[in-house]
């Protein structure tokens, strides 16, 4: 190494750089008006986490209204349960009022239904 | 692919640049804290002009170096703690002679603004005359030649005073 070369190497090692204070990048951000966003994930990742959330937002929307049918299905089912039990009901009333009207007080529904057959 | 870099990934890795080019062109923490926070909002401002991570690497140099340079003019006046009296920060010497280190440091912040910016640019950065010469707005030559005077200067006074030195020791 020649005079100029070790001078050089000098002026090097003097001027290296040196470390920013503490806290410097949180002031410039802040003074800036942007947050920090440490370990951000690549675009692909948020792109893929995007369409995951979506697909399963929709397979839950599905899911409810799929079980919102159902539900209202067996709705039906029991208010038909409760028609037809009405019906019969009435209907058997009825039939209880004629005999009665006829003076049966009482069949013997197992003799009845032998003699029937 | 994204074009807008982020602003805080630009300001962690050139935060060191920015800070050590004011640091060592003023030595005074807070004028090199107050220029590189206001590098760095300018850049903000001017982030969407910006292409690619050379463009903006190159932009923070030439900012910080004229913020610098006009620093200095200001201070032409108006004297700044002593040499002396400064603590240096961290990652500024080793184990080496530290000493001849400051000796130089004051040698070089006796050079003109301009002539004091190029040294650093070259030392510090690492920067091809070329590329000093487009952050200074200089030509190439210019560069050179100051460059070539100023080290010059700097060698016969270094040389200087380690004979001053020698000669007490003797």
């Amino acid at each position: 190494m020649n005079g100029m070369e070790k001078f050089e190497h000098e002026l090097r090692e003097s001027f290296r750089r040196v470390e920013p204070p503490q806290g410097l990048e949180r002031r410039i951000l802040e003074r800036a008006g942007v947050s920090r966003r440490r370990g951000r994930m690549p675009r692909w990742m948020a792109a893929a986490a995007s369409i995951a959330i979506a697909g399963g937002g929709l397979l839950g929307v599905m899911r409810w209204h799929e079980q919102q049918m159902r539900l209202r299905q067996a709705e039906q089912v029991r208010q038909q349960i409760a028609l037809t039990v009405e019906i019969t009901s009435r209907t058997l009333a009825r039939a209880e009022g004629r005999l009665r009207s006829i003076g049966v007080k009482q069949i013997p529904v197992q003799e009845a239904s032998w003699r029937e057959y | 692919m994204d074009a807008t870099p982020d602003f805080a990934e630009i300001v962690r890795e050139h935060q060191g640049m920015v800070y050590s080019l004011a640091w060592h062109a003023l030595r005074d923490r807070a004028a090199a804290e107050d220029i590189t926070q206001d590098v760095f909002l300018a850049l903000h401002q001017n982030l969407a002009r910006l292409e690619g991570a050379d463009h903006i690497r190159h932009w923070l140099a030439r900012v910080a170096s004229h913020r610098c340079i006009d620093e200095i003019r200001k201070r032409g006046y108006r004297r700044g703690p002593a040499l002396e009296e400064v603590r240096e920060p961290g990652g500024c010497d080793g184990d080496r002679d530290p000493l001849l280190r400051r000796r130089l440091r004051q040698m070089v912040a006796s050079l003109p603004a301009q002539a004091r910016m190029m040294i650093l640019l070259r030392y510090q950065e690492e920067m091809e005359l070329a590329e000093i010469a487009r952050v200074l707005d200089v030509p190439v030559q210019t560069v050179k030649s100051r460059l070539h005077r100023a080290l010059e200067l700097l060698r016969v006074k270094m040389n200087r005073g380690t004979a001053v030195v020698r000669e007490a020791r003797s």
